[in-house]
């Protein structure tokens, strides 16, 4: 099956980065695609190339980076939830004149019509929030 | 058509679980996940105040969770069945849509 993965919630604020990041792998292992994670709200923090975890800990930003680029999964930001958080791409440092960027690959910054689209591609939609 | 439902926090701080029993029919499944495993020990007495028969929903625990929050497999009431992250995968399979209660 085709599977769409939302993630509404920073992580290590809450278990729900950790849950989808499990979901994924999980139908990973069981012969499904995923054709998308959305990173939406909070979600948008698992995207933070800034972040960094003590050497003891999961390194959440780490993981869905490492698993999104092993398996050539699509995965979008969303621009508008991003950019109020101080997520940002080059383009979008240039364009509010800011001296850094910090939006870890392979995410992109899109709309919310990239989830739309995701959403009618795939046979399910998996939300996971605080 | 069926819907997965998974609840993520238990009762005694949110409405979310009585909100799903509210709307949940007779096809559906419940899976408890993060602290909504804690709704194990109150699921009952909840749906019974609320004046919901459950006895046809097919309720499920996420055993990872389970098992970090100090309780085991063989706590669960017997009408509560625990399934591992790939008997999650294959819930949101089996039905035709997910709802999700954060």
């Amino acid at each position: 099956m085709k599977f769409t993965i939302v993630l509404h919630a920073a992580p290590y604020t809450s278990q729900a980065s950790l849950s989808a990041l499990r979901f994924a792998q999980a139908s990973l292992a069981a012969g499904h695609e995923i054709v998308r994670v959305f990173f939406y709200y909070d979600g948008v923090h698992n995207t933070n190339e800034f972040s960094a975890a003590p050497q003891d800990e999961l390194d959440l930003v780490e993981a869905w980076s490492t698993l999104l680029q092993e398996h050539g999964i699509d995965a979008v930001t969303c621009v508008s939830s991003s950019i109020k958080r101080g997520i940002i791409d080059t383009r979008e440092a240039r364009r509010h004149d800011r001296q850094g960027h910090n939006l870890r690959a392979p995410a992109v910054l899109s709309g919310l019509g990239q989830l739309v689209d995701a959403s009618l591609a795939s046979d399910r939609t998996i939300s996971f929030g605080a | 058509m069926s819907t997965l439902h998974t609840v993520n926090k238990p009762s005694w701080n949110s409405d979310l679980l009585a909100s799903c029993l509210r709307v949940a029919s007779a096809a559906d499944t419940l899976l408890l996940i993060e602290d909504g495993i804690y709704n194990v020990r109150t699921l009952a007495a909840l749906a019974a105040a609320l004046e919901i028969p459950v006895n046809q929903l097919q309720i499920c625990v996420l055993r990872d969770d389970l098992l970090a929050r100090g309780m085991a497999q063989s706590e669960l009431p017997a009408d509560i069945t625990a399934v591992d992250q790939a008997g999650f995968v294959a819930l949101v399979c089996r039905h035709q849509q997910s709802v999700h209660w954060f």
